[in-house]
């Protein structure tokens, strides 16, 4: 029997949290502040809290710079909390912010903004800042290195092998249009190396609002209804759902990626995940690409792609990056990893404990195909630990060794020992510790 | 049961009243028989994509969704600066005919403009959604709109057609059946005709099209070898008792009446492939490949017609 299906990536992304954020009022210049040097953005000003005589006032707003050309993927994580374009005057040594002025749980709500070409998140005490100011020991020796491979440029300061075609729907949340392109636009230069011959990528950026136009395109067509459903039913905090991928199609072989969200949505009541769904996606395009650049023929069964592309491979090592590259600092990628991790660690009861290693490196081989819906949702958070290990210990140059190996080799068993010389086993063994030790850190 | 009536046209139960002013039911159509052959290959390797061959309205958000009741996007086609503008005006079946008058607005040199909303009749009645037992109240003040348009556009040429397999309710909230259903059709067709025909210099109904057994994509995969396999008997593609009170209802309101039928099925079975082309992309729509095909025939039906 034939099958319709389309063996594609689909990063689907949900939380039944509903705690809606009450946002800090406008800042007005002249009006009184508590926190010196804190800094606010409304209506596209920055207004920063100011001493005017014995008094803490908003200065008068600056407008927020437009974005600058990006040559990274990605901002360097910033060494100290950096307000929002917090413009002058350089703040003294008492009045600079403390390590807990940016602080915020990885089990907390985790709310962005969107400040000129930045990512802002809201730290507890209410004010959104631009950095984090953890330094790198604060975390995993091999997160660490993981987001360092990642965000080191990779010399790619354009994308001249990959042409970006947009359909923006008019309905489309305009807090997020720029921001969405701008992350396409860096994964595009950061793959843009691994592209041997130019490619096309259609990006859609859609809403429930636009059931009728997705019609016509199958991909679209095949996973999104069930978002709009639950977009209209207004019942859980939108989301971003986003697919990728980059396969033949009847006018030739070229990449579709798509970000779907409600056309109403609010950045302070949505889904934490929002920032790295694009990235992630992008992932998709490129696992794609080289496992079919060869000729290689599309795997007739979900079983035997799996055999090819595990899937904690598949949606993890998308996750590893779009984490990773997905959030302006170490910090922010790390609570968003550790979230994501959290909440597998609550829902995962009926389906595996993650109590022991043992329980762990079960779960690492239940997630390698789509054994269940639960391993299936699980196979990301868990993935993304195994390929950020991979990364933060062989580099990122093992992970392109290992992912160029998809386009040649019979099985992943040969594309893990040519890639990083472990057997299939081994590798797991060694995820598995590294994921257990992860999961004792957060349950501590 | 109580009698409705519409110009010259009666229905009452099965019997028509005036049955000297009302043409002759038309007679169920007899074909040859479809030979059979297998899918072509270069059919067969793109059946995958044949469920999104559709018109480009959609993809341009032109087709207004169920819970929406308008949109932002232009819907003009064609020659956007020609001083003649020929309309689209109905639901998805309508749009199926776009690709044809798409294709004959650009060779005529005329300006297209596409007014079409899902599951949305173009007949002044409430449209019912049977899937979720739903009136869809955004119709009706689309609907609304679009003939308002159509009335400001002035057209050359409306061409309006609509799914028979449309659900509505009385005034109560009744869900209707059998001649109260059509009647109900009829008053309302009889309201958006009248209303198109102030303003369009010709209007154009074109009956709806034959349906096609579900799914015949899947079918055609499974049956490569036999497109008469996956054929639809005349008798369930054509609903004669439809085509007829259509006809009358033109005639009744002195529109233009095509007949679309036997420029998709000229064979019992009807064949799911014409000229290499995939007909439906499901049971009631048709591919906008072959759709495109239906612009000569449709252009011989009325050019003779035209005012």
């Amino acid at each position: 029997m034939r099958k319709l299906t389309v063996l594609l990536g689909l990063s689907l992304i949900a939380t039944g949290l509903a705690v809606a954020q009450v946002e800090a009022a406008a800042p007005k210049a002249g009006t009184a502040c508590t926190k010196l040097n804190q800094a606010q953005v409304s209506g596209g000003y920055t207004y920063t809290c100011i001493k005017s005589g014995k008094k803490l006032v908003w200065s008068k707003g600056v407008k927020v710079a437009a974005p600058a050309p990006v040559a990274s993927p990605i901002p360097v994580p910033s060494p100290t909390p950096t307000s929002v374009d917090s413009p002058v005057p350089t703040p003294s040594p008492s009045a600079s912010p403390t390590a807990s002025d940016d602080f915020l749980s990885f089990k907390s709500d985790m709310l962005y903004g969107i400040s000129g070409s930045s990512l802002t998140r809201k730290a507890a005490n209410g004010v959104y800042f631009v950095g984090d100011s953890r330094s790198e020991s604060n975390f995993d020796p091999v997160r660490a290195r993981a987001f360092e491979e990642l965000n080191t440029n990779t010399g790619n300061t354009s994308h001249q092998n990959v042409e970006i075609i947009y359909d923006i729907s008019p309905s489309y949340p305009k807090v997020l249009v720029d921001y969405s392109k701008r992350q396409i636009e860096e994964a595009a230069r950061f793959w843009n190396s691994l592209f041997t011959s130019p490619i096309k990528v259609y990006v859609h950026l859609v809403t429930e609002q636009d059931r009728e136009a997705i019609k016509a395109d199958n991909f679209m067509a095949q996973n999104l209804p069930a978002d709009f459903d639950r977009f209209d039913a207004k019942v859980d905090r939108p989301y971003i759902s986003g697919g990728g991928g980059y396969w033949p199609h009847s006018n030739g072989t070229y990449a579709e990626l798509f970000l779907a969200t409600a056309s109403y949505l609010d950045l302070s009541y949505v889904n934490s995940e929002w920032p790295q769904v694009a990235k992630h996606e992008f992932v998709h395009i490129a696992q794609d690409y080289v496992f079919y650049k060869n000729g290689r023929v599309r795997p007739s069964t979900q079983d035997s792609f799996d055999l090819l592309q595990p899937l904690n491979f598949r949606e993890g090592s998308a996750n590893t990056i779009g984490y990773l590259t997905g959030f302006n600092n170490l910090g922010w990628a790390s609570d968003a990893l550790d979230w994501r991790l959290w909440e597998t660690l609550k829902n995962s009861s009926g389906w595996n404990s993650l109590a022991t290693l043992a329980d762990v490196r079960t779960a690492v081989e239940l997630t390698a195909n789509h054994s269940s819906q639960a391993a299936f949702d699980a196979a990301y958070p868990i993935g993304a630990l195994m390929y950020e290990w991979l990364i933060g210990t062989y580099g990122l140059s093992a992970y392109f060794k290992l992912l160029n190996s998809l386009s040649t080799q019979s099985s992943f068993e040969d594309d893990l020992k040519s890639a990083i010389g472990l057997t299939k086993d081994e590798f797991y063994d060694q995820t598995s510790a590294y994921i257990f030790k992860n999961i004792q850190r957060i349950r501590s | 049961m109580a009698a409705l009536i519409i110009g010259s046209l009666l229905l009452s139960g099965t019997a028509h009243a005036d049955t000297t002013m009302t043409p002759a039911p038309i007679p169920a159509y007899q074909f040859p028989p479809l030979i059979d052959a297998p899918v072509p290959d270069a059919l067969e390797a793109n059946l995958d994509a044949a469920t999104a061959d559709m018109p480009k309205p959609y993809k341009d958000r032109c087709h207004v969704q169920q819970n929406l009741t308008s949109t932002t996007a232009s819907c003009l086609y064609g020659n956007l600066s020609s001083k003649t503008t020929i309309v689209l005006f109905g639901d998805s079946h309508a749009l199926s005919w776009f690709p044809a008058i798409e294709k004959l607005a650009i060779a005529k040199k005329w300006r297209l403009l596409s007014l079409t909303m899902s599951s949305c009749w173009p007949a002044t009645i409430p449209a019912w959604n049977s899937t979720t037992n739903l009136l869809m109240t955004n119709c009706a003040i689309w609907r609304k709109n679009a003939l308002a348009q159509i009335s400001k556009t002035k057209p050359y040429i409306t061409f309006v057609t609509g799914t028979r397999g449309f659900a509505t309710t009385d005034a109560s909230g009744n869900v209707l059946a059998g001649d109260a259903k059509t009647n109900a059709w009829l008053t309302g067709m009889t309201m958006t005709l009248t209303s198109i025909k102030k303003a369009s210099k010709n209007t154009i109904l074109i009956s709806d099209t034959p349906t096609s057994e579900p799914p015949v994509i899947d079918c055609l995969y499974f049956s490569p070898d036999s497109i008469a396999y996956c054929g639809t008997p005349v008798a369930t593609a054509i609903d004669t008792n439809w085509l007829t009170i259509e006809r009358d209802l033109a005639a009744s309101v002195k529109v233009t009446w095509v007949n679309p039928t036997e420029w998709i099925c000229n064979t019992d079975p009807c064949s799911p492939i014409s000229n290499g082309a995939l007909i439906y992309r499901d049971g009631g729509h048709l591919t906008a490949t072959f759709a495109l095909q239906l612009e000569k025939p449709l252009w011989g039906a009325i050019a003779g017609q035209l005012s």
